[in-house]
């Protein structure tokens, strides 16, 4: 475990306008034309036909279905719960929620994940399949594996956390093409937030990037649409 | 002495009572273990004839409390500090979710539903004493229907 346990933030202000930079060169500063611009997966195999894919985002209420080869999740190797080393298997062979944010959000990360929470409540309550909901924290230089354990824990005990080493994290989050952009505070140096991807992104059994849910998240909408999507590709 | 009381609560109404900003269903959502950041929430009208700015806050809970907009912009959720926010005579401002936000950061404990946390609002009508609920997530106006499910669980 790379990042330090510590609160004392006075050493991160040194990267700290390293990794905006480098941040804003990779996402090229532009979070919705990333996903669209970026180069396709090689991995997967052709399926769905825009017509199909366009006649399944016309049922959606409010999630983007992803072209088709558009990302598949690279591999990649992160910590989960009890320091045990997660990789891309964790993908493999089942539906997944993926948030990317972090433990010093007040609003919009314990939003997303207590909507989720309840989004789960609901697919139980209609013995619908459920997916796995993973939140990977953005900010592992605070968030240590135990912090953002403790945090989804809260939510459910069932949710996935993962943190691990600042370049591993940057690696898939570039490769994802999620955004996460460290900004100091105006009034303290030595405390940043982090501007990260809104939207949750829907990952298929084949480890596909198939949708992703813009915010805000609403639990109906997205048990509406993960229903739909689940439903039409099989 | 009759005369003196009357005037003394037209004096009370006019300069005091009618002119303090009413605040509504303050909350504070409880916060995860070992969470260093809050988010309070409410609503201020403002109940006199001239604009109120609110300048900032302060809590004895947390280092710093700052006034913060939420915001998602090409799919990028952001946290912007505000100098100051802007009430109109007559008017009420929110601060709620995915919007505005008092931001509690470096909390020395975590905050449990049952706790009340007094907020200092910093206005340009004199500092205001909040007394904030911390409920459990959910149990504010996030969505009603969850908010059911929690009351028949209890
Ligand atoms: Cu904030």
């Amino acid at each position: 475990m790379k990042a330090e346990n510590t609160e004392n933030l006075q050493p991160k202000s040194r990267w700290l306008p390293a990794l905006v930079i480098a941040t804003v060169a990779l996402v090229g500063g532009i979070g919705a034309n990333i996903w669209l611009n970026t180069g396709a997966s090689t991995e997967s195999v052709d399926v769905y036909s825009d017509a199909e894919l366009k006649q399944i985002q016309e049922q959606l209420v409010a999630t983007t279905i992803l072209p088709d080869n558009f990302k598949s999740v690279p591999a990649f190797e992160l910590i989960g719960a009890n320091n045990t080393a997660v990789t891309d298997a964790l993908f493999a062979d089942k539906w997944s929620m993926v948030f990317f944010g972090f433990t010093h959000c007040p609003d919009v990360c314990p939003t997303t994940l207590y909507v989720m929470n309840s989004v789960i409540d609901e697919l139980r309550e209609q013995s619908l399949s459920e997916p796995q909901v993973v939140f990977i924290t953005v900010d592992p230089v605070r968030d240590t594996i135990d912090k953002v354990t403790d945090y989804v824990n809260y939510f459910s005990e069932e949710f996935v956390g993962l943190s691990g080493t600042l370049n591993n994290i940057t690696q898939l989050t570039s490769k994802l093409g999620v955004v996460a952009s460290f900004t100091a505070s105006e009034t303290d140096p030595n405390n940043y937030t982090v501007d990260h991807t809104a939207s949750m992104l829907l990952i298929d059994p084949q480890k596909n990037l198939r949708a992703k849910f813009g915010a805000p998240h609403e639990v109906d909408s997205i048990v509406k649409d993960f229903k739909t999507i689940i439903a039409s590709f099989q | 002495m009759f005369k003196k009381l009357v005037f003394l609560s037209l004096f009370l109404c006019h300069s005091a009572f009618a002119e303090l900003p009413s605040i509504i269903d303050p909350v504070i959502p409880a916060t995860p273990p070992g969470a260093q950041v809050a988010a309070g929430y409410l609503s201020l009208t403002n109940n006199s004839d001239s604009t109120l700015t609110i300048d900032g806050a302060s809590s004895a809970v947390a280092k710093k409390v700052e006034l913060h907009l939420s915001k998602v912009e090409n799919d990028v959720a952001k946290m912007i500090k505000q100098d100051s926010v802007m009430v109109k005579a007559g008017e009420t401002f929110e601060f709620k979710h995915g919007s505005y936000h008092l931001m509690l950061m470096g909390l020395e404990n975590a905050l449990k539903p049952g706790d009340v946390v007094d907020i200092i609002l910093e206005t340009s009508n004199g500092d205001i004493l909040i007394e904030m609920p911390v409920k459990k997530m959910g149990m504010s106006k996030m969505k009603k229907k969850m908010d059911h499910k929690m009351d028949n669980n209890n």
